[in-house]
């Protein structure tokens, strides 16, 4: 590769570049002038996603693959990429209030969270197994850094210790399962690797199967899959809550575009192998989800394992798309995009009531009478609960239902029973919020801190909205899910 | 093959649309008014329930009788990727459903306009917004949007139950909620699995190739009988829930108990239509064989329906429990008369709906009426109202009788229909139906007898008052229609019979041929 080729190839990732350099500037001017106040770095950073955003732009509707064949500008990368930065932007958001409640300023949580954004981005871009390893690692560090950000809470180191020792270790299985499908193949870029598994009819290779088995499990750990989850409530219930919020979306959204990459491309063909795996860890995954989370008490806790489940539900796409790619893929990615909305939109609700010390909001019984006190609270936080639970006119719905239509079409209906079944279940968890905020009396300390939340209540709007959109007229975003299809493959 | 008169030839303008969101587009304007301005709330709940209603007329006015074909048909590509389209239409079966729910739409605001004094902006909101989902289950003709209708208006239920009800209202309201998703969930299994078959079809047979939720389309194909069979449970638990049927019935005495009056009279005079009509258009003419091959599993669960409901409401001290339990007698005689599968029973079905969301409605309203009163339902607390509230008691006999079947009134007309159809299909059943109906009259005369007859004995209830002017405007139109089917059902067996004709003929041909 020439050093013109390799400047040429840069335009292709500005991007990233601009997301890097902003967090660099971010830390300068954080470093440089200590007693900035937060919120000018915070406006600084989201001007930086912007202007990412505004340089993805042009890039849709083209394809190409720079780098050695190791970056992918295509339909799914720009995808991804708006939404990380969309997603990033609003845990910005949600940040500024939360951070006023407890008090606690530092100028390196947006440096982190900008880094974190970079490495999802990357692993969006990425078609090269090293790529998508770099990024996932990018995006991990900052995220135990993030983790541990309230010094003060002995649950939020906790949390960030387990975090860091999980997530090391799924990175080392993960790192050893690519080094085996290396070691077979002797490729890295995933078409290669698809290509030379046809060709060389290594289908059923020991050494490959055991490296797909460390995939599995390694990304397993990554998107919290059962029994691969532990780590996960912990780290959502220590967390400071936009973090938790992070978490539970943007930091899903690397792993989950990996497992897309890697297994409905790279090891498709070993489909018949790892597809039966795949759906006992789908139906486990959305299964004790489930009940675990019908047992907490702790809004947060809930929705870790809510998400658990979610990732459950998004798992038995993938297993469709061993035997179709079309309906797999696109159902996976659709659910996706739902998921990440309402669940980022419930955590922005939970910091919208959130109060001095930053714990206030997290328990069910602090959603009392939420409905007489703030009614549009309360009707955006049932509008995401909803479609959590997969009730029409709500893009939940859309997603849902396509899953299981799915799961269907791959003649997995046992699949789709036990994801039906998990749907019934979690009604049980999502009803109860609903339950204490419109029937019950408000408890006299509910009070809702309007001052400096006008942007949270505006961008919480916004998401409801789409997340009903999606319901009524998801066409659109079937389409979007679609192109990247094509592009994907 | 079933065809359908656009919109275009029938009036002329997108009537179904309108009658269909005018309520939720009310409801959106409503969420702009200052809460504490009740009055407005309510006028302006009236003004857009009213509105619908009068407009929902036209669908009368354009209705061409002497046809199946589906009426007022409107098709706009919606969700094209995946075949499903935004396809309304009404036909004989469905086109009275409408316009009682339009006209319970009215009446509902009006009954809880002294009742309900607290959060009186989200309960409006909520009925329009039930309004809208319910009014689009009946008219839609694409899977994938009856669904999403079907649904839709769980939370508003949800929440009315949840919010405004009495004392057991959270557990209620949840079971409500959860006995109906663990019916229609699985739903989705069965609507997926006969949207794929359509598909494999089209292939098999060299129809256009394509992916389609358009329920016209789907009764063209036959689906084979390995796939039918158990997607016919799937949507059979899915309906039966809403019925409610034996034994999935549970869930109904509770959340009538514990509903607010605008709640039972909303559960009992139009949701629970649903599951009935859904059969209708559903599970019969789709899954013809499964329904002749399980039909009989349905007709048995409806006749323990039946025996077992009078035989618990004789014991109910509870009046409201006591119309519930009737009211799960009653949808079981529907459902009998639905799966006879024959013409007399399926019209009869189709009558009796009508009928028992009128009479039943109203006998909730009523009971509610006296709640508001007394803030006592229990049957001993009062006996001899006849003499202190003769208008009152002239009503509830009224609806009463029509709730017995007695005949000159409406429910005569429906059962005597069921009855017939019943009978050309095993004498057992229409032997059962008729102790049924004894059952019913024998509970609801004691019923009447120990709470209007006699000498009062309650003090209390000399200071009731009689029905007032509102009261009263609210049981007038449902008394005009108890005496007007009653007495002269033609013009409701006119436009109910040529459906139930074309899908008798549907399911005893094959799709192919009938006309």
């Amino acid at each position: 590769m020439t050093a013109q080729q390799l400047w040429l190839d840069t335009l292709y990732i500005l991007p990233e570049i601009i997301v890097t350099a902003v967090a660099l500037l971010v830390f300068t001017w954080d470093f440089l002038r200590p007693k900035e106040q937060p919120v000018m770095l915070a406006a600084v950073s989201l001007l930086g996603l912007l202007i990412a955003m505004m340089f993805t732009v042009p890039q849709w509707g083209q394809e190409f693959i720079v780098f050695s064949k190791s970056i992918a500008v295509d339909y799914f990368s720009i995808c991804l990429k708006f939404l990380t930065l969309s997603v990033t932007a609003f845990v910005i958001v949600i940040s500024i209030p939360y951070f006023k409640k407890v008090d606690m300023w530092r100028g390196e949580y947006f440096v982190l969270l900008l880094f974190a954004c970079v490495g999802i981005l990357l692993v969006g871009d990425g078609i090269s197994l090293v790529t998508i390893y770099l990024g996932l690692e990018l995006l991990a560090i900052p995220a135990y850094v993030l983790t541990a950000f309230m010094v003060h809470d002995e649950r939020s180191s906790e949390a960030a210790m387990k975090y860091f020792l999980m997530g090391s270790l799924a990175s080392a299985i993960m790192v050893y399962g690519i080094s085996l499908v290396y070691g077979i193949t002797g490729q890295l870029n995933i078409y290669a690797i698809q290509d030379y598994i046809v060709k060389a009819g290594v289908k059923s290779d020991p050494a490959l199967l055991v490296g797909v088995i460390l995939l599995i499990a390694g990304f397993g750990f990554k998107i919290g899959a059962v029994p691969f989850h532990m780590w996960l409530p912990d780290v959502y219930e220590g967390a400071p809550t936009p973090i938790t919020a992070y978490i539970a979306t943007a930091a899903k959204i690397a792993p989950m575009a990996a497992v897309l990459r890697v297994f409905v491309v790279a090891v498709h063909p070993l489909s018949g192998h790892w597809m039966p795996v795949m759906a006992i860890l789908s139906a486990l995954t959305m299964s004790l989800g489930n009940f675990l989370a019908l047992k907490q008490e702790n809004i947060k806790r809930m929705l870790a394992y809510s998400g658990i489940t979610h990732i459950g539900y998004a798992l038995m796409g993938i297993v469709a798309a061993g035997v179709s790619r079309e309906m797999g893929v696109v159902s996976v990615v659709f659910y996706f995009i739902v998921y990440l909305i309402s669940n980022v939109g419930a955590f922005g609700v939970i910091i919208y009531i959130c109060k001095e010390g930053g714990r206030w909001g997290d328990n069910y019984n602090d959603f009392k009478g939420l409905a007489k006190v703030s009614p549009l609270a309360a009707m955006v936080m049932s509008i995401f609960v909803m479609s959590m639970l997969g009730v029409p006119p709500t893009g939940g719905f859309m997603g849902k239902i396509w899953l299981f239509a799915a799961a269907i079409k791959t003649n997995m209906i046992w699949l789709a029973v036990v994801g039906v079944i998990n749907a019934i279940i979690s009604a049980y968890y999502y009803l109860r919020v609903m339950v204490m905020m419109y029937m019950h009396e408000p408890s006299p300390e509910l009070m809702i801190e309007k001052e400096g939340a006008g942007l949270l209540a505006f961008m919480l709007f916004v998401m409801a909205a789409i997340t009903v959109y999606m319901g009524i007229n998801p066409g659109v975003f079937y389409d979007l899910a679609y192109k990247s299809l094509t592009t994907l493959l | 093959m079933l065809g359908s008169i656009s919109y275009k030839e029938s009036i002329g303008f997108p009537l179904l649309s309108i009658v269909v969101f005018l309520p939720a587009i009310g409801a959106l304007f409503l969420m702009l008014i200052n809460s504490k301005r009740q009055t407005l709330l309510r006028c302006a709940a009236l003004a857009v329930a009213g509105v619908d209603f009068v407009i929902s007329l036209f669908l009368l006015v354009g209705f061409r009788q002497n046809t199946a074909k589906m009426q007022f048909v409107e098709k706009f590509a919606w969700f094209k990727a995946i075949g499903s389209s935004y396809h309304l239409g009404v036909d004989g079966i469905s086109l009275f459903l409408v316009i009682l729910t339009t006209l319970m739409g009215v009446l509902v605001v009006l009954a809880c306009w002294r009742d309900i004094t607290s959060q009186v902006k989200e309960l409006m909101i909520c009925l329009l917004l039930l309004q809208t989902g319910m009014l689009g289950t009946f008219v839609a003709l694409d899977l994938l949007l009856f669904y999403v209708f079907w649904e839709a208006m769980l939370p508003p239920m949800y929440l009315i139950i949840g919010i405004w009800g009495s004392s057991r209202r959270i557990y209620s309201t949840l079971k409500f909620f959860i006995f109906t998703i663990v019916g229609s969930f699985p739903m989705v299994l069965g609507i997926m699995a006969i949207y794929f078959n359509y598909h494999n079809y089209a292939i098999a047979y060299n129809i256009h190739p394509e992916y389609t939720f358009d329920l016209l389309k789907l009764y063209q194909v036959n689906i084979p009988m390995g796939i039918q069979a158990w997607v016919f449970w799937t949507l059979f638990v899915g309906f039966a829930v809403k019925v409610p049927m034996f034994p999935i019935h549970t869930w109904l005495p509770d959340a009538h108990t514990d509903a607010p009056t605008v709640g039972s009279v909303i559960l009992a005079g139009i949701l629970l239509k649903m599951g009935t009509y859904g059969f209708i258009r559903f599970s019969l003419p789709l899954l013809p064989d499964a329904c002749r091959e399980y039909g009989h599993i349905a007709l048995i669960l409806s006749a323990i329906a039946i025996i077992y409901a009078s035989w618990v409401a004789f014991n109910q001290e509870d009046m409201k429990k006591l119309i519930a339990y009737s009211s799960i007698g009653h949808m079981g005689y529907i459902t009998m008369g639905i799966f006879v599968l024959n013409q007399q029973g399926i019209s009869g079905g189709v009558i009796q709906m009508l009928n028992h969301g009128v009479s039943t409605g109203a006998l909730f309203l009523m009971i509610g009426m006296i709640y508001e009163r007394r803030h006592t339902r229990l049957i001993t607390e009062y006996g001899g109202l006849f003499k202190q509230i003769p208008w009152y008691t002239t009503f509830f006999v009224i609806v009463m009788l029509s709730s017995m079947g007695a005949p000159g009134f409406n429910g005569f007309v429906g059962e005597l229909l069921i009855l017939m159809g019943t009978f050309k299909v095993s004498m057992t059943f229409g032997i059962v139906c008729i102790l049924g109906i004894l059952g019913c009259s024998a509970y609801l005369l004691w019923l009447f007898q120990r709470a209007m007859l006699g000498e009062i004995t309650n003090p209390a209830n000399h200071k009731l008052k009689d029905l007032n002017f509102r009261e009263v405007m609210i049981l007038v139109p449902l008394v005009i229609m108890i005496f007007w089917v009653g007495l002269y059902p033609k013009p409701f067996l006119d436009v109910i019979d040529p459906s139930v004709e074309n899908l008798v003929a549907m399911m005893r041909s094959g799709p192919s041929s009938a006309k």
